[in-house]
């Protein structure tokens, strides 16, 4: 019973692929130059293309070793290219959409929550291999990154990334972007996986259907605040914490770690750790409130 | 009097009805640690029991998951084993192993049986029955003394749970806590210096707080204490009891 608190049935709508601003800009750039007949994202590729025809490889090949530029942090891995050539092709509508100059992230340094968004509804409603291989681009190294940071080791880490992948993929249809965005989710499954397999126990969730459930009071369930806003406003808001109290919160949910040995971790007094996170987490609802006001 | 949580208490708290919400509710720490998935089982079923009754901590607990998501979403990436993507998608099609039956695993660990029409009685949220049962009168209370009694939850982890029953107007003997002492009412009701609580109420106590619960007339309270360290008994008469008591 992965991700209770957000599971429901999302209501189907059509599949539309918004462009994102992004993608237009790759529209502009290949308005002028010959198609590079590649469908790997990331406006560092389309750029090397230069309108230069090249074959895929040597082109992997010459942005691989850039790829550090514009997002330090992410090398594209050969598995995730390899997962987005397979979703390539295996898309025929999106090839349509690539052959005409359009950009379809797949999960290097444009991809946002919108785009995972679109990814879920492709993966839950036309059960899209390619948006699955998207998603996997982009979150199986973040979850494997969680979960070794955790006390992981890496075969273990790559067994519970599968399998919570495959329960993404199983699940798909009771996400609901209304409730929670992808990441929220992904983060939820993630973490119950860890909790199963580590802590040798399940989590102990409520159950939505519990009759016992006190339903939501009229006021509260005002859904003019989407829980896609709520999730942006909350990443900014982290992003405006204070160092040492974002780097407290990561600490906290990220290293598997009591209160306790997180103040022996950083030598902090317990004091200190228990208000720098109960600090965090009130000026982070505060921003979250201001923001969307 | 609460030194490590700050709880939350609404000052304006409706009095018990069918409607009722609680009005002492799960402090950051506690939800931060839910969130993140650190909290010891039997914390984790407190907390699961009042979200169940709790919708403002609900909306505080997704918001932590939230926070969860965009961390997860910003953390340096750790590359992948490179068939990884392939193996899985062969595995799109097998299909979906059967859960290791939970009665199973729970038999094995000494849970109560569930009966076949399990969902009548409301009294007890769903997370809660798997460990006691669904109906609160059925569940196998062992006398505490002084009219208490009480039934242990098998549970793993450091923190223990143990279902507490007190009979109307009764107190529980003054004590303080080692570690920290979590309260949730299910029935009736108990008042101490902190406040009163009923249904879906939290009480979070730690070494500091020192008292004697008194269960409130007309109906015998029923209550989830978790606790993380022994109690001690702070009373004139319990405090020579303490070496011969283990709470």
């Amino acid at each position: 019973m992965n991700g209770q608190l957000i599971a429901k049935t999302g209501d189907s709508g059509a599949l539309s692929l918004p462009l994102s601003t992004q993608s237009l800009r790759g529209l502009a750039l290949f308005s002028h130059v010959q198609p590079c007949n590649s469908r790997l994202s990331g406006q560092h590729l389309l750029r090397e293309c230069g309108g230069v025809r090249r074959t895929r490889s040597r082109m992997i090949q010459e942005v691989i070793p850039q790829a550090g530029g514009g997002y330090s942090r992410e090398r594209m891995s050969t598995s995730a290219i390899r997962a987005n050539r397979i979703g390539a092709l295996l898309d025929t509508k999106r090839e349509r959409m690539a052959q005409s100059g359009i950009s379809a992230d797949s999960g290097a340094v444009e991809a946002g929550p919108a785009e995972h968004a679109d990814w879920m509804r492709a993966i839950a409603e036309e059960r899209s291999r390619a948006a699955f291989a998207r998603l996997f681009a982009h979150f199986a190294p973040r979850i494997k990154a969680y979960l070794m940071r955790s006390g992981s080791d890496e075969g273990g880490a790559e067994e519970l990334v599968q399998e919570a992948m495959l329960t993404v993929w199983r699940r798909a249809e009771s996400f609901d972007v209304k409730q929670a965005s992808v990441a929220t989710w992904m983060f939820t499954i993630a973490r119950n996986k860890r909790i199963d397999a580590y802590r040798r126990t399940k989590r102990p969730e409520l159950d939505p259907q519990d009759p016992a459930l006190a339903p939501q009071p009229e006021p509260m369930q005002d859904d003019s605040v989407g829980e896609g806003e709520t999730a942006d406003a909350i990443r900014e808001a982290i992003a405006t914490l204070p160092d040492e109290q974002a780097e407290m919160l990561r600490l906290a949910f990220f290293e598997d770690m009591a209160h306790s040995e997180i103040a022996e971790h950083t030598g902090l007094p317990l004091g200190t750790v228990k208000s720098r996170l109960r600090l965090a987490i009130t000026k982070m609802r505060g921003l979250v409130d201001e923001e969307l006001k | 009097m609460t030194a490590q949580h700050t709880q939350k208490t609404d000052m304006h708290g409706g009095e018990t009805g069918a409607g009722h919400l609680p009005t002492h509710h799960l402090s950051d720490e506690l939800l931060l640690d839910y969130s993140a998935g650190t909290t010891d089982e039997a914390v984790g079923v407190l907390i699961a029991t009042h979200l169940t009754l709790c919708p403002s901590c609900r909306v505080r607990a997704e918001q932590l998951d939230a926070v969860g998501g965009a961390m997860l979403d910003d953390l340096a990436p750790r590359e992948v084993a490179e068939d990884a993507f392939t193996q899985l998608i062969a595995r799109l099609d097998e299909p979906e192993a059967v859960e290791a039956s939970p009665l199973q695993d729970d038999r094995q660990r000494g849970m109560p049986e569930m009966p076949t029409n399990a969902g009548e009685s409301h009294v007890l949220p769903r997370v809660l029955q798997r460990y006691v049962g669904e109906n609160p009168a059925a569940i196998a209370w062992t006398p505490l003394g002084l009219g208490v009694e009480q039934f242990e939850l098998p549970v793993t982890g450091g923190a223990r749970a143990v279902m507490l029953r007190v009979p109307a107007g009764r107190a529980v003997p003054q004590h303080t806590h080692e570690g920290n002492e979590y309260v949730i009412v299910l029935q009736g009701a108990f008042r101490d210096e902190a406040g009163r609580f009923g249904r879906g109420d939290v009480e979070i106590a730690d070494g500091d707080v020192d008292h004697r619960p008194v269960a409130d007339a007309g109906a015998d309270c029923i209550c989830l204490a978790v606790m993380d360290g022994p109690l001690r008994l702070t009373s004139l008469f319990g405090r020579a009891l303490n070496r011969f008591v283990s709470l």
